[in-house]
């Protein structure tokens, strides 16, 4: 080799190691390193504004946003959640719930630390209300972490039990990674969450999930700690970008189970993102500071599903009632059982190639 | 002894079939045990129908099955006491005969065989006869109403599980207990997990025989080998991988999940047929109609 051909081989090898490099980014980032925020703005004195969530915090060097997850570290908003994962399970993706999306695939399903809101009923409180550092964490790179689902015989990476926005850097990296693998991502969320950001993650995900959790500002403010309208803003936004969306309310007696309330959340969703979405009304069972309140009467469910079926909606279903026909898919044309489900289980499916198997019907969704 | 073996036999049949015969004799001679037993079971059906959300229209359907199934029971009820006191003579005789020598004598085994056999045939018959309501009771059930039933395990208290509410009686498949379990031991440090292992196989080992079935020396002994091997798997597992994995793992020793439901067999019901043709449920549905 000579002089000249060293230095052409050099080169190469160079360009090829910056190539690797960048696309292999991912999985050279010491995953235990916090990663900057992609929205936020300087302010003085070392103060930040995060732009992520409609809460807009000001944080002043060393604090921490409302969600305990990003941090001003010397003038700089970081993200202390990315790659760092506090939960994980396979499950199915009727868990989510999306009861429109590949009936019984199988979801590689994680969560990190934190929330935005912090509504009175979570269940997973223990990890949504804590610091990323007051929770066991795994660390995964989005690149480990597609591989992983991949090697679980995941077609689904479901950001979900935790609120997926406030990690929103490390959901954007794994969705375009995933995507890359010919997996799909999807979330669970409250969609409170600023229509910019939105519009940079939509084009990554598959499905969305949005927690509708009442249908009053009064119910956000008080039992949330958060706003209406933003989330509305959120579910219109994803319908804009073309991403297949269901809708849960979790209906919890006295607080958000008025006949006006449903009524008001049921013509919404028809008016604004169309009949044809699925709307879960999931029946609420007492926890962390809601242990006060019974469980939902069956009675309630029952009522809430039979007027919005009748009315509104042709996708209604009827959760955390194993066995309940609620939970089923019906042909809104022939009136027939597509999707027979109990819980997460698909124990009967009768669509074909998307349409009913018995009348033909073409059933929205991703099948 | 012959009367109560027969009688546990025809009943076990009849009504319960998992129970065991000797117990179900006991009840039937202790009015105390036998009413704790009774109301256990119209519990455990009540559980079932609240899950499976009976429309007035299949409780309509379904009642005139029970009954008339009920009344092949009776029939065949009333056939065997026509044939009990022969049967008591002849069993006594072969009893009496055994006691006495190595072997009986062919014609006391004749007569002690036929009667038996006649008794056998007549159970089955029955049971046939029943099986036809079974049927149709389980067309009239919707998919997942049969699937709730094939899944159904009786229970006085359903566990209420909100994480994995999947099952309406008893949460079979539930691994969160034994998650844990593998959870602690990979916590431990090895002289622990040394010192300890054997005695956790065994507890896991005798879950097993109590809620499925008990296991021969060699039985015994290889599933506390594979015990010990998913010990060492679950505690050689990088973190991540027992996250995602200690499910799966957790299947392997959770009895619940090995109790299979192997289908009507010849002469028996199957589940939709032990739950449904029975004058407990007949009353449960009679009341629900009447509800609804």
């Amino acid at each position: 080799m000579d002089r000249r051909e060293f230095l052409k081989w050099s080169a190469s090898a160079l360009a090829a190691g910056l190539l690797w490099g960048n696309l292999d980014k991912q999985l050279l980032w010491p995953s235990n390193s916090n990663q900057e925020a992609r929205y936020y703005t300087r302010l003085e004195s070392d103060r930040v504004k995060c732009l992520l969530c409609p809460r807009a915090c000001v944080i002043s060097g060393g604090a921490r946003g409302f969600c305990r997850t990003r941090e001003n570290q010397g003038g700089a908003l970081y993200s202390l959640t990315y790659g760092k994962v506090c939960s994980f399970h396979t499950d199915p993706i009727e868990k989510l719930p999306l009861f429109h999306f590949l009936p019984g695939a199988k979801t590689f399903s994680l969560a990190g630390a934190g929330c935005n809101l912090t509504c009175l009923y979570c269940q997973n409180w223990q990890i949504s209300q804590a610091r990323p550092e007051d929770v066991k964490t795994f660390n995964l790179t989005p690149l480990e972490l597609v591989k992983k689902a991949a090697a679980e015989g995941c077609r689904i990476i479901a950001f979900t039990y935790t609120e997926p926005i406030v990690s929103y850097e490390y959901v954007l990296d794994t969705a375009k990674t995933a995507r890359k693998y010919n997996l799909h991502t999807v979330i669970h969320t409250a969609g409170f969450i600023n229509p910019e950001p939105l519009k940079e993650l939509a084009p990554y995900l598959s499905a969305v999930n949005v927690d509708l959790k009442g249908f009053s500002d009064q119910f956000y403010q008080k039992v949330c700690s958060g706003s209406l309208p933003e989330v509305l803003t959120t579910l219109l936004v994803l319908r804009k970008n073309k991403v297949w969306v269901e809708v849960t309310n979790l209906v919890i007696p006295t607080l958000n189970d008025s006949p006006e309330e449903i009524s008001g959340l049921c013509r919404w969703v028809k008016q604004n993102l169309g009949s044809s979405t699925p709307v879960h009304f999931s029946r609420f069972w007492p926890s962390y500071q809601l242990t006060n309140l019974p469980a939902t009467p069956i009675s309630t469910m029952d009522r809430i599903g039979k007027s919005a079926r009748g009315e509104w909606l042709k996708y209604v279903y009827l959760g955390n009632i194993p066995g309940h026909q609620g939970e089923d898919t019906i042909c809104p044309k022939c009136k027939n059982t597509l999707l027979s489900r109990v819980s997460y289980q698909v124990v009967a499916n009768h669509l074909k190639n998307g349409a009913c198997g018995f009348c033909g019907e073409k059933i929205p969704g991703i099948w | 002894m012959g009367k109560k073996i027969l009688a546990g036999l025809v009943l076990g049949c009849f009504l319960f079939g998992g129970v065991t015969a000797s117990l179900l004799a006991r009840e039937k001679n202790d009015p105390g045990r036998a009413k704790i037993a009774e109301l256990r079971e119209q519990i455990s059906l009540l559980n079932l129908v609240n899950g499976l959300y009976l429309t007035r229209a299949q409780i309509k359907e379904i009642l005139p099955r029970i009954n008339a199934a009920l009344k092949i029971k009776e029939e065949a009820e009333k056939e065997y006491k026509k044939v009990q006191p022969d049967a008591e003579k002849a069993f006594r005789a072969l009893k009496k005969e055994l006691e006495q020598n190595q072997d009986a004598s062919p014609e006391v085994k004749k007569w002690a065989g036929s009667l038996n056999e006649n008794i056998k045939k007549k159970v089955e018959g029955t049971a046939e006869r029943m099986a036809v309501f079974e049927n149709e009771i389980e067309s009239i059930l919707t998919e997942k109403q049969r699937y709730l039933v094939s899944e159904f395990i009786p229970c006085l208290l359903p566990r209420a599980t909100t994480t994995n509410p999947v099952r309406i009686g008893q949460a079979k498949g539930d691994t969160a207990e034994a998650e844990k379990l593998l959870t602690r031991l990979r916590e431990l440090p090895p002289d622990r997990y040394e010192e300890n292992k054997s005695k956790v196989a065994e507890r896991i080992i005798d879950k097993y025989e109590e809620k499925v079935s008990v296991l021969g020396p060699e039985e015994k002994e290889i599933f506390r080998e594979e015990t010990l091997k998913l010990f060492s798997q679950a505690r050689s597992l990088p973190e991540v991988d027992f996250q995602v994995q200690k499910q799966e793992l957790a299947k392997q020793i959770t009895p619940d999940i090995h109790r299979k439901e192997t289908g009507r067999r010849k002469g028996q019901l199957g589940k939709a047929g032990r739950f449904f043709l029975n004058e407990n449920m007949a009353q449960i549905l009679k009341n629900r109609l009447n509800l609804l």
